[in-house]
Formats: structure tokens, sequence, C-alpha cells
């Protein structure tokens, strides 16, 4: 099942982990642990469109009663979908390239927030071709992008891009383009999320879904030495949104 | 004659009726037709609609083999519990594949999927079965896809998803406890293909294509139907756009393709709703197109229903009224002309009354009038008349007696102030015209005075046809007049007659021949019996014979004399009245000497 079924993966494993533990790799490097926590109220706004019976997106849908209601509600799938970024004091450079995967409907991540100038490489993991476009926006035309196929695209100046695939009409991504974001993290399917800065500071951590940020943001104040903010979660949202009242 | 065109007009109007009622039997025909055609569809395109919707109800309840499976829902859930996807080994996924297929093996074939997905709590794919184009894409997931997204949140429903091809997708949550969040989701598909649409055409009795994107992807034809006319389909698409029932309510009005071929679309519920996806179903209009397809479509039955003995009749019965009538207009004027012979032969009646025959018969009723009349000037004699082959010399001026010098004169009455003109001829009443002087009996004709001549108005003279033939038969004419341009000669005058006698014989003030004895103008003895029966002839067609004065006859009659004898050199020109379509007329003939 996992690798701890196996032996001899699990001893490479922490050969390998010893070793980049002790590994001078990133000097300065710092780690900002922290969690997020709300998202079971947060709702993705592709899948809430889908259900409205107006865009005749089925011609039957019906819950299953032996999934608890509070589990029935189209919250996002953390891991992909909420972004926490670590905002500096000052801009920061554009960062190196950026990998997006685009399969099963959507891009992962889904929200995404970089420096202006930072390259983004979307691959084409499905079986088929997708072509991805950016709303209003000239600098991202619709273009084809064949299996396998790696489409790269800069966003230049500071602000939010909305893509999209004429191919795949649920699929949806947000890019901000924020010229303070030093690092970000993808929170595990728990909520937690490890941010890793290559300099000391004052930090501002915010969480980003859909494209907007989400929850309060967290001041951080970085030094030599690795950060714990676990205790003092960031909070996406605290009660579930009005249009869960329609299931 | 006028029977027989009365009949031909009522059978133009009765077959201008049949042509009306025949095309409005046909355009009724047609748009009958076309109203069954398009209720036929609208309920061909609600019988799809419900046979997608119901087959996906059946396909997610056959998931519940995979769902409700133990070894599934382990897998399932122990793979959503890694953090990662990578750290779901190979064995999982392949123990997860080879339940997939083992539980697609039991199923009935009818109710098997073309692919089944198993799909992680992260939306990753962790094993399936019947889509290869994913096996080298170890990062394939579906979680993106609302219908996913919803089984794996606690939903069952249905999606139609455009991938390399149109799917027929259906997807449920697979639990591994209860209250929990589902462990993953089963999703199964159907590709919709031609085998798709042909085993649907099977169920429904529909012809049914699906489309997307412009094209047409799959088509099925129930037993017995053309398939190609659904072909035609990608032509017609764009017309989609403008098809305001389609884009609001999602199903199209009727499209008339080419051949007659009837349409209705309907889109695709799912997310290929907005990819203009969708599927039609057809059905073959039935237009006769014309008149003429009235009789190429008919098939036996139709040509049973035809009464052919009431057609027989008809046309029979049309046959016999026409034949009838074409006999009796044949024989009944023909009958009378018969009577009329007989009553002349058995001695009832001296003459023909023209007046009681029709035209053609009237024409020779008053031709063998003028026959029987001039052998009896001739004594019984058996001269016939020669015919001279001359055009009509004054048969114009009959036509338009106003310009006539033989017509009635318009306002014209005798002068009162020259007591002569106004006298009556001897013998004749005030109201009858004037007669000429009778040609005197060979011994008697010198001294013989010429009937006083009444007045005439000065009316143009009639032209004269100068067309004729100089050919001269040589043989006597009755009836016809000759005039010699010799004064007082006597070789012009067949009786021996001269001008200057005749002349003579006026009333020595207004006579009407060339200037003579006593300034009298010389007249042809003959022309008074020319002017005899030209006057009547004219009675007896009927014409009005007030005012018509001798002396204009001759004028006339002089004047065109002298023109032919100038034009064509001859000295003589003989005279002759005749009847010409009913009306008397004058035929002018240069003798050559």
């Amino acid at each position: 099942m996992t690798a701890s079924g196996k032996p001899l993966r699990h001893w490479i494993g922490a050969i390998l982990g010893t070793f980049v533990a002790f590994a001078p790799g990133h000097a300065d490097a710092t780690d900002v642990k922290g969690r997020v926590v709300g998202f079971e109220h947060l709702r993705n706004p592709m899948w809430v469109a889908a259900k409205d019976p107006e865009r005749h997106g089925y011609s039957f849908r019906e819950p299953v009663t032996t999934v608890p209601a509070a589990m029935r509600k189209l919250f996002p799938q953390v891991s992909k979908e909420i972004c926490v970024v670590a905002l500096a004091a000052a801009p920061k450079a554009a960062g190196k390239a950026v990998s997006v995967r685009v399969s099963g409907g959507r891009t992962t991540p889904v929200t995404l927030v970089v420096t202006p100038g930072t390259e983004l490489r979307f691959k084409n993991a499905d079986p088929f071709d997708h072509r991805l476009y950016g709303i209003n926006m000239t600098t991202f035309p619709a273009s084809n992008t064949a299996k396998g196929a790696i489409r790269r695209w800069t966003p230049q100046e500071a602000g939010r891009y909305e893509l999209r695939d004429e191919l795949a009409p649920s699929l949806a991504m947000w890019v901000v383009a924020e010229p303070t974001a030093a690092a970000v993290a993808m929170p595990s399917n728990d909520g937690r999320f490890t941010i890793e800065l290559d300099e000391p500071g004052q930090y501002t951590l915010q969480a980003y879904f859909a494209g907007e940020p989400v929850g309060r943001p967290l001041p951080v104040n970085v030094e030599r030495r690795d950060v714990d903010v676990s205790s003092k979660p960031l909070v996406l949202a605290t009660k579930p949104p009005v249009e869960d009242n329609t299931p | 004659m006028i029977a027989s065109r009365f009949w031909f007009g009522v059978l133009g109007l009765a077959l201008a009726f049949a042509v009306l009622v025949l095309e409005l039997a046909v355009s009724m025909h047609d748009r009958l037709g076309m109203r069954m055609v398009s209720e036929g569809l609208l309920a061909d395109s609600r019988v799809v609609s419900w046979y997608l919707r119901n087959e996906a109800r059946e396909d997610a309840a056959q998931l519940i083999r995979f769902a409700a499976n133990d070894s599934v829902a382990r897998a399932l859930a122990s793979a959503s519990r890694a953090t990662d996807p990578s750290e779901i080994d190979g064995a999982t996924r392949r123990q997860l594949k080879a339940t997939l297929s083992k539980i697609a093996a039991e199923m009935p074939k009818a109710d098997s999927f073309d692919a089944i997905f198993a799909v992680a709590q992260s939306g990753e794919v962790l094993a399936h079965i019947g889509f290869d184009q994913a096996i080298n894409s170890p990062d394939f997931e579906l979680g993106g896809y609302p219908v996913v997204a919803d089984a794996l949140h606690g939903y069952v429903r249905d999606d139609t998803l455009m991938f390399d091809r149109l799917y027929r997708v259906v997807a449920r949550p697979v639990e591994f406890e209860l209250g929990q969040l589902p462990a993953g989701a089963i999703v199964g598909a159907h590709v919709i293909d031609d085998a798709f649409a042909a085993e649907l055409a099977e169920r429904t009795s529909a012809a049914v294509a699906f489309y997307a994107a412009g094209k047409r992807l799959a088509a099925g034809m129930p037993s017995g139907v053309d398939h190609e006319g659904l072909d035609q389909l990608v032509t017609d698409l764009p017309s989609l756009d403008g098809d305001q029932s389609y884009k609001d309510k999602g199903r199209s009005e009727v499209h008339e393709l080419a051949d007659g071929m009837a349409v209705v679309y309907a889109r695709l519920p799912g997310e290929a709703w907005q990819l203009g996806a969708g599927y039609a179903v057809a059905r073959q209009g039935y237009k006769i197109a014309g008149l003429t397809g009235v009789l190429s479509r008919a098939d036996s039955k139709d040509k049973d229903a035809v009464n052919t003995l009431r057609l027989v009749a008809i046309a029979l019965g049309a046959i016999g009224i026409g034949l009838l009538l074409s006999f009796w207009e044949y024989n009944s004027p023909l009958g009378r002309f018969r009577r009329q012979v007989k009553a002349l032969s058995g001695g009832q009646a001296t003459r023909f009354a023209a007046e009681r025959l029709r035209a053609p018969f009237r024409q020779l009723g008053l031709d063998l009038n003028l026959a029987l009349d001039r052998i009896a000037r001739a004594g019984g004699g058996d001269e016939a008349p020669i015919s001279i082959g001359f055009e009509q010399m004054f048969g114009d001026a009959t036509a338009q007696p106003s310009m006539s010098a033989f017509g009635v004169p318009p306002s014209a009455p005798p002068s009162a102030a020259n007591p002569v003109e106004a006298s009556p001829m001897p013998g004749s009443a005030q109201a009858q015209p004037a007669s000429p002087p009778r040609r005197p009996p060979r011994a008697a004709a010198q001294p013989a005075a010429p009937a006083p001549i009444a007045p005439v108005s000065i009316a143009p003279d009639p032209p004269l046809d100068p067309a004729f033939t100089a050919s001269y038969s040589g043989g006597t004419v009755v009836g016809l007049g000759s005039f010699s341009s010799g004064a007082g000669g006597d070789g012009g005058y067949p009786n021996g007659s001269n001008a200057a006698d005749t002349a003579g014989a006026g009333s020595g003030v207004s006579t009407t021949a060339d200037e003579g004895v006593n300034g009298a103008r010389e007249v042809d003895p003959e022309w008074t019996q020319v002017y005899q029966d030209f006057v009547r002839i004219k009675q007896d067609c009927g014409e009005a014979v007030e005012g018509f004065t001798f002396e204009r006859f001759t004028q006339t009659l002089r004047k065109n004399r002298d023109t032919l004898m100038r034009e064509h050199g001859v000295q003589h020109v003989q005279f002759s009245a005749y009847v010409k379509q009913g009306r008397a007329a004058l035929k002018a003939k240069p003798v050559r000497q």
C-alpha cells in the first residue's frame, strides 16, 4: 500500500532524508510551518455553478443519503485549490519557472500566486488536447496543447488572471501576479503547509482561493530559524456560504 | 359553333378547376405531412432524451456493483489517506484494476460500460479499465470535472464529457466508513459512437445522430431506414445559431433538409451542452413535390383507391357532349338550308330567305339569289357568270358607308333649290333610292329618258385597288356592264347601244356620264343594270339604300373606269355587283380589245 510496507524503500528514504538534512543545500533557507482551517466552508465556484439546473449540466443529480449532509458540500480540494503565499515587505524579483499540470478538468494548482515575470509552464497530462486561453487577455490566446505538451506563459504585470479551457468548460485557473510574493505553498489534505523562505524578514501569510485572498493575513517575523505558526492557523472561512441552502 | 365554343370553355374551366384542386391537395398534403413529421420528430426527441436519462440512471445503479465492493472501497480509502498520490504503490493500483475488470466481466453485456474509473478523494485516477489512452499518463485524474466532484462529495449524477471522444458519464461515491467523506468515486462511461447510436436507434425507433463542434460524431438508424440522409446535418448545423428555441430550451424547431428530410436538434445534458454537443433526430418528410409527384409517388394502394369507372364515365360524357354539340351545329343550319332548297324546288318559294340562314349558308343563299336573278334576266339562258378574278373595287367603301359614294349620305337631304334633283324617280317611292334609268329595250332604247337622279352628298371616293389580273376569260359576263372610251361609239357596248343614247335617257340635268350631248355626261347603258344589281344586293343583304343615287354611283364608276383605263391601257372596263362577306360590292375588270 504505502512506503511503510516496503522495508528497502523505507531505508533508502531514511538515508536520503539524513543526507538532505545535513547537506548544505539551501543557504539561509527558513521554513515557516502553518495550517489553514475553515476551508470546508469554501465552495468551488465551478462546481457550484455546474449544479445549477439552468445550466443543463446533468439529467439527474441525487444525493447519496448514507453520506452525511455536512459532507455533501462542494468544498474545494485544499491541496490543489488553496494557495498560501508569504508576502514580503518589498517587491521581489521574478522567481523560477512554475510547472502547472493540466488534467482531470482542472489545473494543479488551481490558484497560484507568483511575482510578475515568473514563467508558468502548463503541461497537458491528459490523453487528449486542451485549449487554454485567458479571459480578456491578449497575451494568452486560445491555443491547442496536445497530450504531454507544455505551453509557456509569463504574466508580466501585477494583477489577477483567469484562465479557461475551450475544450473543458469546467476548467478554471487563477493566477495572481503579486510583486511582493516571496514564496508559496500548497497545503496538504489536512491543511498543513510549509513555506520555504530564502531571506529572513517580516512577512505576511495570506491564503488565496479562486484567485482571491481568503481569511485574515498572518504576520510572521522570520529570522535564521524555522518558524511554526500552526498554533495560529489561517482561518479561511468561519461559516458556510448562503448558497449551501440548496443541495 | 357557339355551343361548341362554349363547351370548350366549360372544359377549359373544368381543367383549370381540376388543376386548382390538385395543387391545393398537394399543398395540404405536404403541409399536413410536415406537421405529422414535426410532431413525430418532437416525440422522437423526447423519447431519446428520456432514454438517455433512464440509461444514465440504470448505469448509476450498475455502478453499485463497483462501489459496494469491499476491495474497491478499501483501496480507495487507503489511497485517499496518502498525502501524495506518488505514495500509492503499483500493487494497489494493479489489484484495484483487477477487481474492476472482474466485476465488469460479471456484468451482463447490455449493462456493461466502455470504461470504468476508480477515483481517489484527491481526484487521482487510481485504476481504470477500457480507457487505454491514459495508460501512459500516471498523473491522469478526473477530480476537476463536476460530475466526479459531486460523486466525491456524496452525489450520484450523470454528465456528458468531451475527452478524445464524446462520453456519457455517470459517477457515484464509494463509501468505506459510514458517516465519513466518501473514500473515492467510481465513474462509468459510454463512448458515444455509431454502436451507441445504433443501439439507441433500435430501442427508440428513432433515427438519431450525435454531433459536437460542428461535426457529426455518430449516427444510428432503425432497421430499414436510409443512413445517408443524416450526412446533411453538418451543413445545417450552423443554422442552429439562429434558432432561439435551441438556445433557450435546448431543443430546436423542425429543420427541413434537402430531399424532404426533417430534423429536430437537442442539446446533450452535461458539460457537452456548453460545447455545442447534441443529438438530432430525423424523419423523412412525405412531400409530393408538385403535380408530377402525385403520379410518381402513388403506390398500388393509392391506385386501387381510384374509381376508374367514374373517370371513364366523365371522359365519355365530355366526349359525347362535344360530339353532340358538333353534330347539332353542323346539321341544324344544313337542315334549314335543305328545307329552303326543297321549298324553292317545290315552288313554295322563289328566293332564298337568306336572313333565316346562318353565316355560311346565308352567303350561299345570297349568291344563289343573285344567280337566280341573272338567270331570270337572261331569259333562262344557261350562260354562267364568269369570275373575272379582280379584287373588290368598292368593297371597303361599303364597309364604311359614311365615307363611301355608295353609302348612305349622313346629312344631305335633297336640295330644295333644285326641283329636278328633288323629284323622285318615276315609279319609286320618295323614301326609296333614286332609281337609275331603266335600260331601254333594244328597239326603244334611244328615246328612253333617264330617270331623275337625286342629289347625293359628296364623299371621298373609295380607293381603287390597283391589283388586278389582266387576264380575260373571254366569255360573256352576265350582269356586267361595260364601257367604251370612245364616246358615242358602239363598239364598247355588247348590246349595241351607245353611251350618248344612254346619257340622253337621263334627266338632262345631272346625269353622270362624260360630257356628251347638251353638256350632259355620258352614262354607260349597262351601268344602269349594274346599279340595279347593286341596289338589289344591298337590299338582300339588309343594307340601307336610302339616298343611294345613280348619279353618285356613276360618278364613282367613271372615276375608277378612267383610272383603270389609264393605268392599264385598256379601252373597256366591266363592272359587276356581287356579294362579299354578306355585303354588296363591285368588281371591275379591264378589257383589252
